[in-house]
């Protein structure tokens, strides 16, 4: 039996279910990597969104919308 | 009740934002496994900004719901009011849905995961829901669709229902969480939604999801079903013979050695 992809799990905060675990290490790879890039289009997405909001946001409460969104 | 491994690639894939082709290298994986997935990578991705999401429900906290929903629809992005409703305190979160429009709430609810908001959505108003409901079957969000009907309550389903045409229903179908609710949604469709439903399986060739809907509904049900095929033009009923259904659904749909 195959153990699970060390990236994957880390990915994933734990093991992943046993039949994800079982294939071979080229799909548990490639699993890892799709998951990878889901994380990545949240991130981007997340910063792009911040910005390009800010701009519709009403002069009188952006500095406080801002300083929450970008820290 | 989990789906079929093929539905819930078609969940994971939406997840993931990839084409379901791209994960077929998971098809022997089973139904529940797969689900179990999609839930460890839903937490997953939550964690990973998490940092934002808690910011973003703080101020949500400490200001009014009215200015709150006003500064959400203008400053902030479908998918972080989605996931910072899952930190919000239920009776605020659906305050606010009750004051955005609702097209941002079909954009929030199309990136939503609605099995981490149970609390905040069986307590949407049926109304409501089925307004956002008509909103994602317009833009052909079946997977989505299929998440909410697993959580809203039973009014809430029932409004949906109506505001669906029986080809609408039987896509969503395919795709719940819930398989269960079929049995549910079943009762609940008017006689023209029936007919709707087993005209588009016919003309559209939608087999895997007429056998999920057959595999779902009690016998009754499925008379009714029969009934109403007995009565449908020629050309359903031709469409539906001899169509690569399970044996399953011809058995219970009279089909067989017709």
């Amino acid at each position: 039996m195959t153990s699970p992809d060390p990236t994957l799990a880390q990915l994933l905060g734990g093991a992943p279910p046993a039949s994800i675990a079982a294939l071979p290490p080229a799909d548990q790879a490639r699993l890892a990597e799709i998951v990878a890039a889901a994380r990545r289009k949240q991130a981007s997405d997340l910063a792009a969104s911040f910005e390009a909001s800010l701009k519709h946001v009403p002069f009188p409460i952006r500095g406080l919308v801002k300083k929450t969104l970008l820290g | 009740m989990t789906s079929t491994p093929e539905a819930e690639l078609e969940k994971l894939a939406h997840q993931v934002s990839v084409d379901v082709e791209e994960l077929a290298f998971l098809s022997a994986v089973p139904a529940d496994d797969l689900r179990a997935l999609r839930g460890q990578i839903s937490e997953a991705l939550f964690q990973a900004d998490r940092h934002h999401f808690v910011k973003v429900a703080a101020l949500s906290k400490s200001i009014p719901s009215a200015l709150a929903a006003k500064i959400t629809e203008f400053a902030l992005p479908p998918m972080i009011a989605a996931r910072t409703s899952e930190l919000l305190d239920p009776a605020k979160a659906v305050d606010m849905v009750g004051r955005l429009s609702e097209r941002y709430l079909a954009n929030v609810s199309a990136v939503m995961d609605p099995a981490r908001s149970p609390h905040i959505i069986e307590q949407i108003p049926p109304e409501r829901i089925a307004m956002v409901a008509r909103e994602l079957a317009a833009r052909q969000e079946w997977v989505v669709i299929g998440g909410f009907v697993s959580v809203v309550s039973i009014d809430g389903l029932r409004s949906s229902v109506a505001a669906f045409t029986g080809e609408q229903l039987l896509r969503i179908g395919f795709v719940l969480d819930d398989t269960a609710r079929l049995g549910e949604i079943s009762a609940m469709l008017t006689d023209i939604q029936v007919d709707e439903l087993l005209a588009a399986a016919a003309e559209s060739e939608l087999w895997r999801e007429l056998d999920e809907l057959v595999a779902n509904i009690d016998e009754a049900q499925a008379a009714r079903l029969v009934e109403r095929l007995a009565g449908s033009p020629d050309e359903v009923r031709a469409g539906l013979t001899g169509a690569p259904l399970s044996s399953a659904t011809t058995t219970k749909l009279g089909l067989s050695g017709s």
